[in-house]
Parts: structure tokens; sequence; C-alpha cells
């Protein structure tokens, strides 16, 4: 069993689709459910990290760690999800085409332990999302798409000079051997690694002034595959940045930094979204808010808060899925996001499940991320870093403002259409539904393993 | 994650609750949710009786949403969003106190928070957030914006609910954190003074706002704030005949205010008005329900001889006995104005001349209105009569917080050694007094003339028409703000305060979206400047 | 003089002189040019200044470029570090992949909206 099958099978799934032109649809669940499979076998045998060609300072290394594994698990569930949820749709198979190359991108991403490979699957995550973008091919999906390419053109340039500086200066491109030399480097170039690396992923972590392009591009990705970006793409990015992070060992003030941009970064999206007239340009800004939330989190170096991030991480993928794919059911009935659309539908079914969407990501209990916000502020309580306790909580009431003016807005309009959901969305819903309220109920079991990875994550990349 | 203690004050507190969801589930509603009910039921357990702060705050956050739901069937959407934002603002701030909580004792559950290592700064800050939810959930100016649109807009039975028990649960919280958690020697003694002037100034002004209102549930929402006011005062004053006197108030209120919202919700059942301009007239149509309302108001006036009087007699005791000259008369006179609207109630719907010539064309009242109503009007009269019967359970609750009990003297006996009362006594006096009343009356009813139809009176020779609004009381508490202080209260509201908060954050917003509308170019300026910036910050 | 010409710091300094212009002259076209194209090349001519600056600061005087052939059977001393070039490869291929992509973008979206100014795209963006 080789670590290489994460990124292999989804990618030859997508090239061999001339042969099932037709099932690929199928096709694509079979991959994930294969993907499940090797999640589970490897479970019982973390941590584990596989060699390829060369030797230690410059060979090709996958790492599969209890951190790592968190986030391929989270993927290949999303992907599952997504491929399950669409099996309906015959007409198409290009969305499948680059789903799959997305899948093996990002798994790659997050497997890899060297720079370099960073770098490569950095760009093919990258280019499946540009394709994913523009796959409307309307005026509006390819004006997103060029966007995304210009701003993401730029993230993979400082990514690269970022990269360069360090081979230039170490010789090594595993994140084990840069992280044990980097502080032996000059100050200068460390702090200019840093900022290189800071900026090519803080363009795809989507933080504070980086992030100005998100909106536009939610609004013009297809809903169901926006829920992709807002659930997995951009934490795939987050946690490679912070593995790399973490496995540098920056100072504090760095850390602090990233505190502060995060916080930033949270309060500006959400302060953004009290009076858009876009529900799907809410969600967006609602991702970016929660984006903040993690990096503040994940910035912390503490295991509470960074097992708190991890779960909210989770949580939030889980509502995201949620409230994307109800959205997307709305904006075909109504053929519109704007709020007047979505107050105009009537279906209780879907209320109910913005609701409890809504409810979850603004950490209201008995949901799921009830306990991720909890989990997170107790851990700043015990650092005695009370003022971002307080700053997160006055953050979220004005979240909690513009989520409650959808509901409201939806309870107290005039309907236009009534909404019946088919009989398979409504089970996948369904069960998302559940899973957070379980999760909200009896989150002991993932908070454990949780507060595994997150020690693991902070600990940074060592060999076993 | 939940863990439940069972406590006297739970018992007290879930023990009404249970009375108004019972009796209010015979009250015929349109509107009738019982996933949401249910959820409620749950929510309220879930706080009174937890042992530990996150399943109290659980509890809490359920019960805000649920309601949030219940009322989102009939209120109108500005309506909706005054109540979630106060109401998650509030629960957010418990949330915060008990994060700061857990920050300094290390623990959530009640027994083991311990403040005495604790900063007086971090007490203190902990405090205002604590008073900040209570104040949210019961009402308090200025945090009260939110209630009287939600109370009057929501369905009529959730409006009993709101009122006779949500607004209560700030009390419990109030009790259970400043009484039993942090305890009184931790606790500012300037910041319970300010509580105490907040609460009664917070009852005066409701009051006259009340007295000007057109609309019943309007009415009976100020008066709920104000109600809860007093509460709140009597509880900053932290003794053990104040907590009585509070307990004694909350369960009163509780059920006076179950008898009048449903009262109310009888006669816009069967008549579809809302106003007192509208209504008048329904004396003989609708005996029962008169009887019944009077039974409410004299309790919520604080008369004698109803239970309504037991407990303001002991909140007067309670403030005498600790020297609190000023509150005394401001709670005075506070109480002194609910007269008038006490009365407003009496005469804009049962007397007078009916505004409203179809009158005689309203169905009956069905008899399932009646159910809170004579639970609600039973225990009122039974506790003017022997207003002692409730005193063993309150020392119960007192000394389940570390008070000392206050003077038990018998069922019939209330108050302390510094005042007391004999409710048998009372309403003996009483019910002589009123029967004499009523034979002289019954005697001269034979006199009377009755008109012919509501048109049938006449001033100064002069036939009133049709739409000439012919209750005598109509108008009627517009003349008060000729009185400079009572029209300085009335023309001012918290609206235009919250009214700027909410521009601010919208403007805002409006700044921070054309942000997220930069072209790819400008985006790529941002990112370049971004990175020449920190450069050479670094560089520095 | 040629001496000096022929040593490796100077050399490196001038990669790193003329990458870094490279760099400028394309960075200002990224953020001055309206048009759609120009804009994408300007994109690729920054990446090009990357790609010049490592491979050249990796160039050493003396040293054979790293490939196995004419009878060398492995890498050694004589040879440059091999890792850059392999990387830049790699890293050139992405860049076309990527400058292709984007180029098909911009065709189509003339095709669709007749407009290819930066300026004048305003499909997205806040509704009023």
């Amino acid at each position: 069993m080789s670590l290489v099958y994460f990124i292999a099978i989804p990618i030859l799934a997508s090239f061999l689709t001339p042969f099932y032109k037709n099932y690929l649809r199928f096709v694509s669940v079979l991959v994930n459910i294969l993907l499940a499979g090797f999640a589970a076998f490897f479970y019982s045998r973390l941590p584990l990290n596989e060699f390829i060609s060369l030797d230690s300072p410059l060979s090709i290394i996958f790492i599969l760690d209890y951190v790592s594994f968190f986030f391929v698990s989270l993927f290949i569930g999303v992907m599952l999800f997504f491929s399950l949820y669409s099996i309906k749709e015959k007409n198409n198979t290009a969305v499948f085409v680059v789903t799959n190359i997305f899948t093996s991108g990002a798994l790659g991403l997050i497997l890899s332990a060297d720079i370099f490979n960073i770098y490569i699957f950095f760009e093919i995550a990258s280019i499946s999302a540009y394709i994913l973008t523009g796959l409307n091919r309307d005026k509006v999906a390819y004006s997103g798409a060029i966007k995304y390419m210009i701003v993401g053109a730029v993230a993979s340039i400082f990514l690269l000079l970022g990269i360069m500086l360090m081979y230039l200066n170490l010789g090594y491109l595993t994140l084990s051997s840069i992280g044990a030399g980097f502080h032996t480097m000059d100050k200068g170039i460390q702090y200019l690694v840093l900022l290189s690396l800071f900026i090519g992923f803080g363009i795809k972590t989507e933080i504070l002034p980086l992030n100005f392009w998100v909106a536009d591009i939610y609004q013009a990705t297809p809903t169901k595959i926006a829920a992709l970006f807002s659930a997995v793409l951009s934490k795939a990015y987050l946690f490679v940045f912070f593995h790399i992070l973490y496995t540098l060992k920056v100072d504090a003030p760095a850390l602090l930094f990233l505190t502060a941009i995060g916080l930033l970064s949270f309060a500006v999206a959400e302060l953004s979204a009290l009076r858009s007239k876009d529900v799907k340009r809410i969600f967006a800004y609602s991702t970016l808010g929660q984006l903040g939330v993690l990096f503040l989190a994940l910035s912390s170096a503490n295991v509470v808060v960074v097992s708190g991030a991890l779960f909210l991480i989770l949580v939030h993928s889980i509502s995201k899925l949620m409230l994307f794919f109800s959205l997307d059911l709305v904006e075909k009935k109504m053929h519109s996001t704007r709020v007047e659309a979505f107050a105009g539908f009537r279906s209780a079914f879907l209320f109910t499940i913005f609701a409890i969407g809504f409810l979850s990501l603004l950490g209201i209990p008995p949901f799921a991320g009830f306990i991720a916000k909890l989990t997170i502020l107790k851990g700043f309580a015990s650092m005695g870093a009370y003022g971002i306790v307080g700053a997160i909580l006055a953050i979220s009431l004005v979240e909690a403002t513009y989520f409650f003016r959808l509901l409201s807005a939806n309870q107290r309009s005039k309907k236009t259409a009534e909404i019946k959901v088919p009989l398979l969305q409504k089970i996948m819903l369904s069960l998302l539904a559940l899973a957070i309220l379980y999760l909200g109920l009896f989150p002991q079991g993932l908070l454990d393993f949780c507060t595994d990875a997150a020690q693991t994550l902070i600990q940074g990349v060592i060999h076993v | 994650m939940f863990n439940f203690e069972i406590t006297a004050l739970g018992n007290m507190f879930f023990g009404l609750t249970v009375l108004v969801f019972v009796s209010l589930f015979f009250v015929p509603n349109k509107h009738r949710s019982v996933t949401l009910y249910s959820l409620l039921f749950a929510s309220l357990a879930c706080i009174f009786y937890a042992s530990d702060l996150i399943t109290l705050f659980i509890g809490w956050e359920i019960m805000g949403w649920s309601s949030y739901f219940l009322i989102a069937k009939t209120a109108d959407k500005q309506t909706l969003q005054k109540y979630i934002v106060f109401n998650i603002g509030g629960a957010f701030t418990l949330l915060g106190a008990i994060i700061l909580i857990y920050g300094a004792c290390g623990s959530f559950v009640y027994s083991e928070l311990d403040f005495s290592a604790v900063p007086s700064g971090q007490v203190t800050a902990i405090t205002i957030l604590l008073l900040l939810t209570l104040f949210v959930k019961s009402g308090i100016m200025p945090f009260h914006y939110w209630v009287v649109d939600s109370y009057s807009q929501s369905n009529d039975l959730f409006s009993a609910v709101l009122s006779a028990i949500i607004s209560k649960t700030g009390v419990f919280a109030f009790i259970l954190i400043f009484f039993q958690i942090i305890t009184v020697q931790y606790l500012q003694t300037p910041i319970l003074e300010v509580v105490a002037w907040l609460g009664v100034l917070t009852s005066i002004i409701a009051t006259f706002k009340a007295i000007n209102e057109d609309e019943a549930k309007r009415l009976l929402a100020y008066s709920s704030i104000a109600q809860v006011g007093y509460i709140v005062t009597i509880l900053s004053i932290m003794g053990s005949l104040s907590l009585e006197a509070a307990l004694y108030h909350t369960v009163i209120h509780t059920f006076v205010k179950l008898l009048l919202f449903i009262n109310v919700a009888a006669i816009i059942y069967v008549s579809k008005q809302h106003r007192f301009s509208t209504l008048g007239g329904l004396l003989y149509k609708y005996p029962l329900n008169f009887i019944l309302l009077v039974v409410g108001i004299i309790s919520l006036a604080g008369m004698p001889p109803l239970g309504g009087f037991s407990s303001k007699f002991l909140i007067y005791t309670a403030l005498l006995e600790e020297h609190k000259g000023l509150l005394l008369a401001a709670v005075l006179f506070s109480s002194a104005s609910a007269f008038l609207y006490c009365y407003k109630l009496v005469y804009g719907i049962y007397l007078g001349q009916p505004t409203n010539p179809k009158t005689e064309a309203y169905p009956r009242i069905p008899l399932r209105f009646y159910v809170p109503q004579i639970l609600g009007a039973v225990i009122l009269i039974t506790l003017g009569t022997i207003p002692g019967v409730i005193v063993p359970m309150f020392n119960g609750i007192l000394g389940s917080v570390g008070f000392e009990p206050v003077l038990y003297r018998g069922v019939f006996v209330l108050g302390s050694d510094f005042a007391s009362f004999n409710g048998g006594v009372v309403i003996g006096a009483f019910g002589l007094i009123f029967v004499l009343i009523l034979l002289f009356f019954v005697r001269l009813k034979n006199r009377s003339v009755k008109p012919k139809d509501r048109l049938d009176i006449s001033y100064c020779g002069e036939v009133p028409r049709a739409d000439v609004n012919l209750h005598y009381g109509y108008g009627m508490g517009r003349e008060l703000s000729r009185i400079g202080l009572i029209k300085m209260i009335l023309s001012r509201s918290s609206h235009a305060l919250w009214q700027r908060v909410s521009t601010l954050f919208g403007d805002l917003s409006g700044i921070t979206q054309k942000l997220y509308t930069l072209s790819a170019q400008n985006m790529g300026l941002v990112i370049f400047a971004f990175f020449t910036i920190l450069l050479y910050m670094g560089v520095k | 003089m040629l001496e000096t010409l022929n040593q490796t710091t100077f050399l490196h300094t001038v990669v790193a002189i003329g990458s870094f212009t490279i760099f400028t002259i394309g960075l200002v076209g990224v953020l001055s040019k309206k048009n759609l194209f120009k804009i994408f090349l300007s994109l690729s001519i920054v990446e090009s200044s990357l790609f010049l600056f490592f491979i050249g600061s990796h160039f050493e005087v003396g040293k054979a470029a790293p490939i196995v052939a004419d009878g060398i059977k492995l890498f050694d001393g004589h040879m440059v570090d091999p890792v850059p070039q392999a990387m830049i490869l790699t890293t050139i291929v992405i860049g076309v992949a990527v400058l292709a992509l984007s180029l098909t973008f911009v065709v189509n979206y003339y095709r669709l909206s007749g407009n290819i100014d930066i300026d004048k795209m305003d499909e997205l963006g806040e509704v009023q």
C-alpha cells in the first residue's frame, strides 16, 4: 500500500474518461469510496511517511500524520458526498473530470512534505479550481475565472519566490530538513521567505488584505462548486501554510501578527456581509469570516485552541456544504441568489436546513459549531487572551445579524414558489444536519482526535 | 456535557413553568408548533436544573432561538431582527462571562467555583457581563428595545409565555449567579447601587409608556418591563427579606401576566381588535372575563386584598428595613402610577360606549380561554388570603443559597419582625366593604336608564355622528404629557440610539463591501503594496 | 577585466539585477496594462524572471550542465546542482499550462462579451 494511490487514482480516473464517458459519475463515486477505504486502512498505521526516489534532503516525501489524516479524510468525505449528491447529473461529465483532478491536487497538497511538491500540487489544485470557476461557460463565469487566474498567478509567483529563496540558502527541499536549518539562515532572508510564503498562501487562504477577490469568485462559480471551495479548498491551503509555519518554528511576534490579521479578517468580512443583497456573496463573506477565525486560532500555538480550530474546520465544512447545496436548490427554482429570491421560496425542509446551518456557524448550541467555538474560547481563556474572546463574541453578533436577517426575510415575505426537494438531496442534506447535531451532542471522540492532531500540527513535520 | 441537579430554586421556577405551559395548553391557537414548544420547555428545564454554566448556557441559547422561531410566525421582520440581535447579544455576553469565569476559576461547575483568589477587576468584569445578559432578557432600560414589539407581535399565547416565564429566566439567573455563585462579598457595592436605580427607573419610564399606550398587548408588555424592574431593584439589595420579596413578586407577576395576557387574548380572539380606541363597552357581553381581569389588575397594581399586595408589601418592607428611602419613594411613585394603566385596561375594554357598532355580533369566548385565567385568579386570591402559605418554600430556597430564613408565623401572616399583616383579616375587611357597596349598587340598578343604542347619548344638545369615537376613555392619558417630566419621558425613546448604532454598522458595511469588488488589477496592486509595506516594516 | 566578467559572483550579480529588471517590467505590465492578453503575458514575464534568477544563481563557472549523456553516468562535482534545473523545467511546464488556460478564458470571454479591457469587466460585484 502506498500513499501515492491517494493522488494517482483520482487523476487516473479523470484521464481515462474517454473509456467510460457516460459513467464517469459512478466511477467518481467508486474512486472516492476506494480512497475512503485507503484512509480507513491507514488509520491504524498512523503516523507514517513514504520516501520516493532519492534520499532525505532531496527526496519526494509523503507524510500522513494525525493532522494530515484529519484533512485527508475530511477531503475524501466531502468529495464522496459531492459525487453522491450529484450522481443523477448525466450531462455534467466535465464537472467530474475536473473534480477528480481537484481531489488529487488537494490530497497531494496535504500529503506532500517537501516544498517543491507542495508547489506542484498547489498549482494542480489551483488550475482545477480555475476551470471549475469557468464551468458555467458564460460571461460571468469567464470573468470570474480570469480574475481568479490573475490573482492566483500572483500567489504562485510569491510561493515560488519563497521556495527558491529557501533552496538557494539551504539546498534542501524536505520540510523537516528545512525546519531544522531555517534558523541558521540570515535573519533578513528568513523574513523574506516567511513574507513570500505568507503572501502566497495568504491569497489562497483568503486572509484580509489579500482576499478582496473572493466574493466575486464565489459569485461567478456554480453554487455547488462554491461549496467545495468554501468547504475544502481554502482549508487545504490553510493546513499546508500552518504545517510549514510550525515546522519552521517561527517566533512569537510573527504568530501574533497572524493572529491580528485573522481577527481583522474576521471583522471586516462579517461587516461586509451586513448589507449584502446576494445570498451567495453573503455565504462567501461568512466563509471569509470563518477562515479569519481559523487563521487566528491556528496561529495561537496552543493545543486546546488549535484542536478547537480543527473541530471548527470540520463543522464549517459540513455547514457550508449544507448551505451552498441548499442554496443551489433555491437558485435552480428561483433563478437568482438575491435576498428577494431567497425570501420568496417556500419549503419547510430547506428552511430547517438553512436554520441549522446558520445556527451551527454562529456557534449556537446544541449544534456542533458551539463545541468548536467553546473549545477555542476556552483555550484563549486559559492563555489569558480575554481580548480575543471578547472580539470573537462581538463579531459573531454581527454574523448573527445577517444570518437571522435571511431567516426573517424568508419567514415573513410573500412566497412566490414552492420548492420540492428531490428524495436523494433530502436524504443527503438530512445526513449533514444530523451529523451537525450528533457532533454537537457527542463531541468527545472527535475532540480527542483533534487534540492529537493539534499536537502533531504544533510539533511540525518530523520524520518517523 | 449536560449536568443537572435538583435545587429548591430550580423547583420553584420549573413549577411555575409547568403550571403556565399546562394551562396554556388548553388555549386555542392557530400557531401551535409542538416541536418548538417542546424545545422551549426542555430548554427552560435545562436552565432551571443546570448544575454547570455550560448546561445553563445551552438552555439559554436554545430558549433564545426556539422563541425566535415561535415569534417569527407572526411578527414583522424588524421586530424579529430586534429580538434576535438583542437576545443573541445577551447570550454572547453570558458566554463571555462564562469563559471569564472559566479562566478565573478553571471550572464550569457551580459548586467548584471559588472567587476568593480572583482579582476584583475580573469579578467586576464578570458581573457587568452577566448583568448585561440579565438586563437584555428582563428588558431593563436601555435594553428593553426588543421587548415591547416582540411581546405585542407574537401570537397571543406566546406573549403570555414570554412575559410570564421567559422574562423570569433573567430573574432566575440573577438569583443563581449573584446569590449562589459569586456571592455578595465579591460584588462591588456601586454596581449594585446602579442596578437598583436602573431597575426602578425602568419601572417608572415603562409605567408612563404603558399609560400612554393604545394597544392592549403593548400596554401589558410595558407593564411587564416595569414589574421585572421592581424585581431587579429589590434583588440588588441582596438581603434575606429582599430575596423573599423578589421571589414572591416573581410568583405573583407570573400569574398576573398569565391571566392578563390570556384575558386580552380572549378579547382579541372574539373581536379581532387590538386597540383600546376600537374596543369598549364589553362589560355586559363578557362579565366573567371582566371579573377575572379585575382580579388581575388588582394584583398587578399591588392593591389589597389580593396576592399583588402581599408581594408589594414585602418589597416596601425590605426597602424600609434597609433604609433605602429614595428607592422606596421611587418604587411607590411608579407603583401608584401603575393604577392609571391598570384602569385603562378596565375602561378601555369593558366600560363606556362601545366604539365598534358590531359589538353585538361578537361570538362567545371559548371556555378554554378560562383555564389559565382561572388558575391565575385562584392563585392570586389564595395568596391574598393566606399569604404565608408559600413562605416555607421560599425559606427552603433561602437556605439553599445560604441566607437566613425569614419569619414564618402561619399561613395567614406575612412579613418580618419589622412589619407584617394578616391576609385573612385584610381580605375579610375588604370583602365586607365590597359586599356592602355591591348591595348598594344592586339597589340603584333598577333606577338606571338603559340607552337604546350606542348613539343614544346627547351632549350639549348635539347628536353624535356614527364615526365619532364615543368611548369616554378615548385619548385618555394624553393630558399627562402636559407635565414636563412625563412629556420628556414619553418623547424620548431608545429607538434613536439603536437606530444610530444600526446605521453606523450599515455604513461601515457599505465601505468595507466596496473593497470586495476590487478589480483583479487593483487586487494585484493591493497585494504588491501589502508585500512592500511588510517588507519595509521588516527591514526597519 | 575579462577575468572579472567570468567570475561566478559577478555573473550572479548580473543575473540578479537582470532578473529584477525583468520582474519590474512584468510587474508594471500587470499593474498598468488594460488589455487582458497583455496582463497575462506580463504575468508570464514575471514568472520567467524568477526562473532566470533561480537557474542563474545556481550557475557556477567551469561546471557543466547536469545532463547525463556522452559517457557520464552520474551527477558529480563537475556539474552544477541538477535540482534547480529539474524544478524549473517542471515549473515552466506548469506555467505554460496556466498561460494556455488563461488565454482560453480570455478568448472565450471576448467572444461572449466583445470586451478585452480589464476595466470594463463589470459582470461581478455587489448587486444594488
